[in-house]
């Protein structure tokens, strides 16, 4: 009984983490365009620079050790925090461009709103109306 | 030309610093390490060479600096879309004395082209850019029997410019420039420990070699999507080294065939040192073709770089080389393993010498890397050294002989 019981808390612990723990990427609402899965990648690994459009994109992260930064590179770049340091780390140092900016919550949605250049992550239930949801993992 | 770049770009810092717009990042490594095993070398040591362009090495005896080095990276804005970096870089092997390994203004030509004039890292291997940055790849140290050259940097330009094809990212870039090492340490090094050194006439004054890469010009392309990185890179350059060299002239003033005199003589008659090397085996032309990069699935990490390089010298050398790594990545332990090899074959008969593999060794890499939080990893690592190259009747041109390596490290990026 003690094990269904422990069973069932885990299925619902997990059930209820993966419904909170949904990842969106925001933009300044005035940012119309469509953002591909593959140009998420590419924005937050510095291989793209610019939206589609041409237009510069500011690209900003979560504080290193948010949970939501944290799935968001795992499950959509790929990467564990470690991993995506060291890539980081070689890009710095070899003249190829510098790691996204690191902001709390509270910081990327005022700037995002704010900064029609802006493209950053959040944690769904965060999101407010100030900012646009351009996909969601 | 270097050090009229490292003005403008202390001129260009001190301009940033005036205007509160200075970037300033480092990495660094300490690294201890110690032979456990092997066979004794020419030198009388039992030795594992880590670094032959500083030439550092290890021996039976527990060692902190010769792998231990510290890198400040200083960046700021010059005018618009025109920035200025340099990096200074203190190795203990080298007596803590700081060199600038990149120094140089990029200039943003569009969102996917940059210029870059100055000094870098000469892009060979796949870890060359980088290979001074521990916290960017799993090892302690990429494969030391590959990565030895002289000249590891150089001055000159380089062009880049990306573009996306479906999900992957195509990164051409050409690059052209020239650089000198002076008083290298190699030649010195590897005479002490029974290696060759050939100058075309004389004899050889220790620690005046000089060694010079001219009309460097080649490319790189990078293709990478989220999962595969490949970088496909060429160039060719002017391969020269020199030394001071002195002749011991015998006199007979009086023609009985007897020495009356034994004169050195260091220096022309117009007072310049007698400079030895402008011959097929210090003057020759440098071909590089290299192929490596990296897969990364979901718990695996595979590298590889495979290298061949080809001299025009009147051995016809030419060096095969490759390396193949896998790396476990759980969130924080990260297990690997490598083996890298490395080969000399000569392909012309210089002066009766012969042909064939001159020189072959392997290094098998087993260790883990530990991450501590988001700015530091320990890494333990186990080196086994094989010199497959004594290969009779030819010399044996490996002078170094089996040996294991353990090494504990800490790198660090702040």
């Amino acid at each position: 009984m003690r094990h269904q019981l422990f069973a069932a808390l885990v299925v619902v612990s997990c059930w209820s983490q993966g419904v909170n723990a949904e990842i969106v990427v925001i933009v300044h609402p005035s940012n119309q365009q469509a953002i591909s899965d593959t140009e998420v990648k590419n924005l937050f690994t510095g291989r793209q620079k610019s939206f589609a459009d041409g237009s510069p994109a500011i690209v900003l992260n979560l504080v290193s050790g948010n949970e939501t930064q944290t799935a968001f590179n795992t499950k959509v770049l790929g990467r564990s925090d470690a991993q995506l340091k060291a890539y980081w780390s070689k890009v710095m140092f070899t003249g190829k461009g510098n790691p996204p900016k690191e902001v709390d919550p509270a910081e990327m949605l005022k700037l995002v709103a704010e900064n029609p250049s802006t493209v950053g992550v959040i944690d769904s239930s965060q999101v407010t109306s100030a900012v646009r949801t351009v996909i969601s993992y | 030309m270097l050090r009229f770049l490292c003005c403008c770009l202390l001129m260009a810092s001190t301009f940033a610093v005036a205007n509160d717009g200075i970037q300033v990042s480092g990495y660094g490594s300490f690294v201890a390490g110690k032979v456990i095993g092997g066979d004794v070398d020419p030198s009388g040591e039992k030795e594992f060479q880590v670094d032959f362009y500083d030439y550092a090495f290890y021996t039976e005896e527990l060692d902190f600096e010769q792998e231990s080095m510290v890198a400040l990276q200083l960046r700021a804005d010059v005018v618009d879309k025109m920035m200025a970096t340099i990096q200074l870089v203190a190795k203990g092997a080298d007596g803590w004395s700081p060199d600038v390994d990149w120094a140089y203004l990029s200039y943003e030509l569009s969102q996917d082209s940059s210029l870059m004039i100055g000094r870098r890292m000469l892009p060979m291997y796949y870890f060359s850019e980088y290979m001074e940055v521990g916290y960017a790849y799993p090892w302690i140290r990429p494969p030391a029997n590959l990565y030895w050259w002289e000249i590891t940097q150089f001055n000159g330009l380089t062009y880049s410019h990306a573009f996306h094809v479906n999900d992957w990212t195509i990164n051409p870039s050409v690059f052209a420039g020239r650089e000198t090492q002076r008083d290298i340490k190699s030649h010195d090094f590897w005479r002490n420990r029974g290696g060759y050194y050939f100058p075309e006439q004389g004899t050889y004054i220790s620690g005046t070699a000089d060694v010079t890469w001219s009309k460097i010009l080649g490319f790189n392309v990078a293709f990478s999507n989220d999962w595969i990185d490949l970088r496909a890179s060429y160039f060719r350059t002017h391969y020269n080294t020199t030394a001071e060299v002195f002749f011991k002239d015998e006199l007979d003033f009086n023609g009985d065939g007897v020495v009356d005199q034994i004169v050195e003589r260091k220096f022309n008659p117009d007072g310049s040192p007698i400079i030895s090397g402008d011959w097929p085996l210090t003057d020759f032309d440098l071909d590089f073709f290299g192929l490596g990069g990296s897969f990364t699935f979901q718990y695996v990490t595979v590298l590889f770089d495979y290298n061949y390089v080809l001299y025009d010298d009147g051995y016809g050398s030419e060096f095969p080389t490759y390396y193949v790594s896998a790396v476990y990545n759980h969130d924080v332990w990260q297990p690997y393993i490598g083996l890298s090899s490395a080969k000399l074959k000569l392909t012309k008969d210089w002066q009766g010498f012969g042909i064939g593999d001159a020189e072959e060794h392997q290094i098998l890499t087993l260790g883990v890397r530990y991450n501590l939080g988001g700015s530091a990893a320990v890494k333990l690592e186990y080196n086994d050294f094989s010199d497959n190259g004594d290969r009779l009747p030819w010399y044996d041109f490996t002078y170094h002989n089996d040996a294991q390596l353990l090494s504990l490290g800490v790198d660090f990026v702040f």
